[in-house]
């Protein structure tokens, strides 16, 4: 009875996380902000480790509350840089990423030495552990889930506006400077939030694969948006289903391995079909 | 500077600097309602940064522009902007028909595209002759056909005022025929075009009024060809 609940409890937090990082994966690909994700949840380290020092509190509410901070902070120091410095986006990202993701090594190096009890939770972070997201009370992480997934299927004619022609949609949304930062922040959150399933270090490819396999797919934002939600759901009850019979394999990597083969899958396809057909 | 009087835009003081370089010094100049205005003047001169500081892209260094007496803020959606065709993703996932839809005033009301927006979408591309490839992809269309189909998101807003910048840049004469003829008709109606263009033997059939940029604004007021020949001397 315990397991079946359990599992049912996985199950709807696949839906509902899987909605929200495709909804995410979707816009971030089209806006060629995937790398952008990837190294917010990278940066959300420190603030993950940091937070758990400090307090020694081993709820995930505080430890991802200071991963949001360090990784909102990794995004503005990214377009600090990007303006202040005569560097290439890559280079800013790339700066960005490594401060960050050292700072987070280092605090992790101290955690580990000084043996705080319930570290364990800080290992978690960086492979992911859909049990220990589903145990918790999971219900907020449903809730926030399903309604940036809403408020992101509500927006979809803003975001194509936004991305596609940015100066037009300064003459259309005259208040469009906060919109972006909604969109930037409500990212942050989907990525803090599927960090304790899929860990920091596959966030990032769970972030770009979902929506690169929906992109290759359809030539229509709307249909990708729902491809990707797809496509993430699936990694997501996936991952469920091999945490389930394989108890000590993380749930990071077999969620984020769907996506990746469904990619290589599709570009395959792609190629077979465009020689077949001559179309691309 | 030859007209003074308020008009469908009217530009006070203005003076703009960019990377240090003054590009206007204070200037004021306005354009009558019901003409096709281009601006011209040679490569660098600043076209398309008085386009851009008009419409409030650029913050000028003093000064302001007034659209029908008011700031732009108020009478935005009377304006449609068509901007030079590099600042958009051109891998961004649209159709033609698509991108015209997000012009329509009423594009932004409920989730899904109304049919009346469709509606209006279509009537736009009927207008620029693009009805027949309006599922096609935008990466897919050639040059022209492009610039045609922003001249038909910009029809679909239902302004009373177009600005363009460089709408004939790369394009084929059909297109440039196409969208000559529509400014035409559009300027007819009793609405304005305000155009950064830099072709001088086309100029006179396509427009009727011309602002004259170089290092400042150096002459507003009716386009004819003793004019170009006046002024164009000292220019280029």
């Amino acid at each position: 009875m315990f397991i079946e609940s359990v599992l049912l409890s996985l199950l709807c937090t696949s839906l509902f996380l899987g909605s929200m990082i495709g909804c995410v994966s979707a816009y971030c690909v089209v806006k060629k902000q995937g790398m952008l994700g990837d190294i917010m949840s990278h940066a959300s380290l420190p603030g993950i480790t940091f937070a758990f020092l400090f307090t020694k509190s081993s709820s995930p509410l505080l430890l991802l509350l200071g991963g949001s901070i360090s990784a909102l902070l990794s995004g503005i120091f990214f377009l600090f840089v990007k303006k202040i410095a005569p560097l290439p986006k890559n280079g800013a990202l790339a700066l960005s990423l490594s401060w960050f993701f050292n700072m987070g090594i280092i605090g992790g190096a101290i955690v580990q030495r000084l043996l705080i009890e319930g570290q364990g939770i800080v290992k978690h972070v960086f492979f992911g552990n859909f049990v220990i997201l589903a145990a918790e009370n999971t219900h907020w992480y449903m809730i926030l889930s399903f309604l940036l997934s809403i408020f992101f299927i509500v927006t979809i004619k803003y975001q194509k506006v936004m991305i596609f022609d940015e100066f037009f949609a300064r003459t259309r949304i005259p208040y469009l400077y906060y919109f972006e930062i909604i969109f930037l922040c409500l990212t942050v959150i989907a990525i803090i939030i599927g960090l304790q399933a899929v860990g920091i270090l596959l966030m990032g490819s769970l972030i770009i694969t979902p929506g690169t396999v929906a992109r290759m797919i359809t030539s229509s934002y709307e249909k990708m948006v729902f491809l990707s939600i797809i496509v993430s759901i699936f990694a997501f009850l996936i991952g469920v289903f091999g945490v389930y019979y394989f108890s000590n394999i993380p749930s990071g990597p077999i969620i984020a391995l769907f996506p990746i083969i469904l990619c290589i899958g599709t570009h395959i396809f792609g190629i077979l079909y465009s020689s077949i057909t001559g179309k691309s | 500077m030859k007209n003074n009087s308020k008009g469908i835009i009217t530009v006070e003081d203005l003076s703009v600097t960019l990377n240090g370089i003054t590009i206007f010094h204070p200037t004021a100049f306005s354009i009558p309602s019901g003409v096709r205005c281009a601006i011209m003047g040679p490569n660098g001169a600043g076209k398309t940064t008085l386009l851009k500081t008009m419409i409030g892209e650029i913050k000028p260094v003093s000064g302001r522009t007034l659209f029908w007496d008011m700031q732009i803020l108020k009478c935005y959606k009377d304006i449609a902007v068509v901007h030079q065709q590099k600042d958009v993703d051109w891998n961004f996932p649209i159709t033609a028909f698509d991108l015209v839809c997000m012009g329509v005033r009423e594009y932004f009301n409920g989730i899904f595209v109304s049919s009346y927006v469709r509606e209006k979408a279509r009537e736009a591309l009927r207008i620029v002759a693009m009805e027949e490839i309006s599922e096609k992809q935008i990466n897919e269309l050639s040059g022209g056909e492009k610039q045609r189909v922003f001249i038909a998101r910009a029809f679909a807003q239902e302004p009373k005022l177009l600005l363009l910048d460089e709408p004939f840049a790369g394009i084929d004469v059909f297109s440039e025929r196409i969208i000559a003829n529509y400014l035409k008709n559009f300027v007819d109606d009793g609405n304005a075009v305000v155009s950064v263009h830099h072709d001088l033997y086309t100029a006179c059939d396509y427009f009727d009024w011309v602002i004259i940029v170089n290092k400042g604004i150096r002459y507003v007021g009716p386009l004819s060809e003793a004019v170009i020949k006046e002024y164009f001397f000292h220019v280029y």
